[in-house]
């Protein structure tokens, strides 16, 4: 197990059934730098096959995302209240 | 007439306000004290879910709020000790300004764990009358012509009325830019904060740091171990843990095609770091966006009905030695707090009566800090700051020290030699961007 997925399993989540995060990833296809793969403090972005892949389970809800993907691939918004990221000290 | 949560949806309240940080809180306490009625919505499972913090409060804020805070907050250790550190290879250069008095009224900087704070000042709110819904979001605002005049939340079909609207929804405050007050973050207007909080034993925290009691330190670090990239990394002892992690830019994480965790590793895994945090357990890792794009990165902070305080207003001054979010958040909310109340007694809630929000800003801590470190975010740009100086200070330091069997350079000699290695054009770019940044 790599030292991030240990690291997120102190993390909590309550995980809602709708993601609150949807990548359109026909739009990477044109994005050379793939900021997503890099930026992302919980390692939600993946290549696989030359295709991003995001899931949004793990998400801390930081917005790096949002702000850093240059192609508008990201509908971002906040997960169901009471769901997502639930920092128990902070 | 629909109930939720004991909340009479139908009511109209003075205030609705949208989360339930440090912004939120004070802003809803000052209200309520004054006798509005005030509502405020937080979307985490309980309040403080969804923040972190690296972190240090500059607390004598908090005196305006509740006098004596100190008697009853939960803070973590009063800071006596602030430590800047440079490391290069097998050097570090460390700087070490100590003060006893930061341990007595009124304080100065405290290292705090944001759900104990968070959900003591939403405590302070409700105690003033202040009703709090947790677990809900808000996903946009109810107009009626120009002026906001409420919220739309989530679930069910809630519209809930207000006559003042405060956001004080965070640094990706969706709502501020739904409003119109602002337009997309830019990325070069971001710091991504990366923790990791320790769990140590009160006694190998106050030997490792040299610390005695309760008093604490914290450390801000720049140098190799964050390849270039713009930002640092900062220490921050708790009562029994340490906050550890990094600040950097995203944009340069994407160019060096590194992730914010390993840049946290490489800081940990220099050895001057490694020895503070030996053996210690992980108690949860986190990671926020800061604020800091600085004053020309802010929103427009009122319209019709509606103000923005905190992080959802960009909040936030990074001096390269001290963070101000938290204290800016608790001022800005009480500011907004205030207008808010005027507002009421003067039944007049239009843009030119929330102007007013203004004018306390300015008189408080929160707008005369982003204003006097307005260039801030310039200078923290430099791209030598955090790659070539603390290699340059840690090489003077080396060639004074270092006495071989060749006669010895003079201070002078070697600082010549050293800082001719920068550009003179940089270094006097620096210098005046620096000097008038700070």
């Amino acid at each position: 197990m790599s030292d991030r997925a240990e690291k997120l399993l102190q993390v909590r989540h309550v995980v809602a059934i709708e993601p609150h995060i949807v990548l359109d990833n026909s739009k990477c296809v044109t994005c050379d730098l793939k900021p997503c793969l890099y930026v992302c403090s919980a390692g939600c972005f993946a290549d696989e096959d030359d295709k991003i892949k995001f899931s949004y389970e793990g998400c801390l809800e930081c917005g790096t995302c949002r702000v850093m993907c240059s192609k508008q691939a990201l509908t971002w918004g906040y997960p169901l209240g009471g769901c997502g990221v639930s920092f128990r000290i902070g | 007439m629909e109930r939720k949560d004991g909340v009479i949806m139908s009511e109209t309240f003075d205030v609705i306000v949208v989360g339930a940080g440090p912004a939120g809180s004070s802003a809803a306490l000052t209200a309520a004290a004054a006798g509005l009625s005030v509502l405020m919505i937080e979307r985490g499972e309980y309040v403080g879910a969804k923040n972190m913090t690296g972190g240090m409060l500059l607390a004598q804020v908090l005196e305006e709020l509740v006098p004596e805070y100190w008697k009853e907050v939960p803070l973590q250790r009063p800071i006596e000790h602030h430590r800047i550190m440079m490391t290069s290879g097998e050097r570090s250069f460390e700087i070490d300004f100590g003060n006893r008095g930061f341990l007595s009224p009124p304080f100065n900087g405290f290292s705090v764990l944001r759900q104990e704070f968070d959900e003591w000042l939403v405590g302070k709110a409700r105690g003033a009358g202040a009703l709090v819904i947790t677990g809900t979001v808000v996903d946009d605002l109810l107009y009626e012509g120009d002026r906001v005049v409420g919220v739309k939340v989530r679930r069910g079909d809630g519209d809930v009325r207000a006559k003042v609207v405060i956001l004080a929804d965070g640094v990706n405050s969706l709502l501020a830019q739904k409003a119109g007050l602002r337009g997309e973050l830019r990325p070069h207007d971001i710091g991504l904060g990366v923790k990791e909080l320790i769990a140590l034993p009160a006694a190998t925290i106050n030997e490792r740091f040299g610390l005695v009691g309760n008093a604490g330190a914290a450390y801000a670090v720049i140098g190799d171990f964050a390849r270039g990239i713009p930002g640092g990394g900062f220490i921050y002892t708790n009562k029994e843990s340490v906050s550890i992690g990094v600040v950097v830019q995203p944009g340069a994480l994407a160019n060096q095609r590194i992730t914010p965790d390993e840049v946290v590793e490489r800081f940990k895994a220099r050895p001057e770091i490694a020895r503070l945090i030996e053996g210690g357990r992980l108690m949860e890792y986190s990671g926020h966006l800061i604020p800091e794009g600085g004053l020309t990165a802010m929103p427009k902070l009122f319209r019709n009905g509606l103000l923005v305080a905190g992080d959802a207003a960009g909040f936030c001054v990074n001096t390269g030695i001290l963070i101000m979010g938290m204290n800016l958040a608790i001022s800005s909310g009480k500011s907004a707090g205030e207008t808010a109340i005027q507002a009421c007694r003067r039944g007049d809630f239009s843009a030119s009566v929330l102007s007013h929000y203004v004018t306390l800003l300015e008189k408080g801590v929160a707008l005369s800090s982003m204003k006097m470190y307005r260039r801030a975010p310039e200078f923290l740009r430099s791209p030598r700051l955090f790659d070539q100086y603390p290699d340059i200070v840690n090489n003077l330091m080396e060639r004074m020290i270092t006495v071989s069997t060749k006669p010895h350079e003079s201070a002078i000699t070697i600082a010549r030699s050293e800082l001719g290695r920068v550009r003179l054009i940089d270094l006097l770019r620096d210098g005046w961007v620096g000097g008038r940044a700070l």
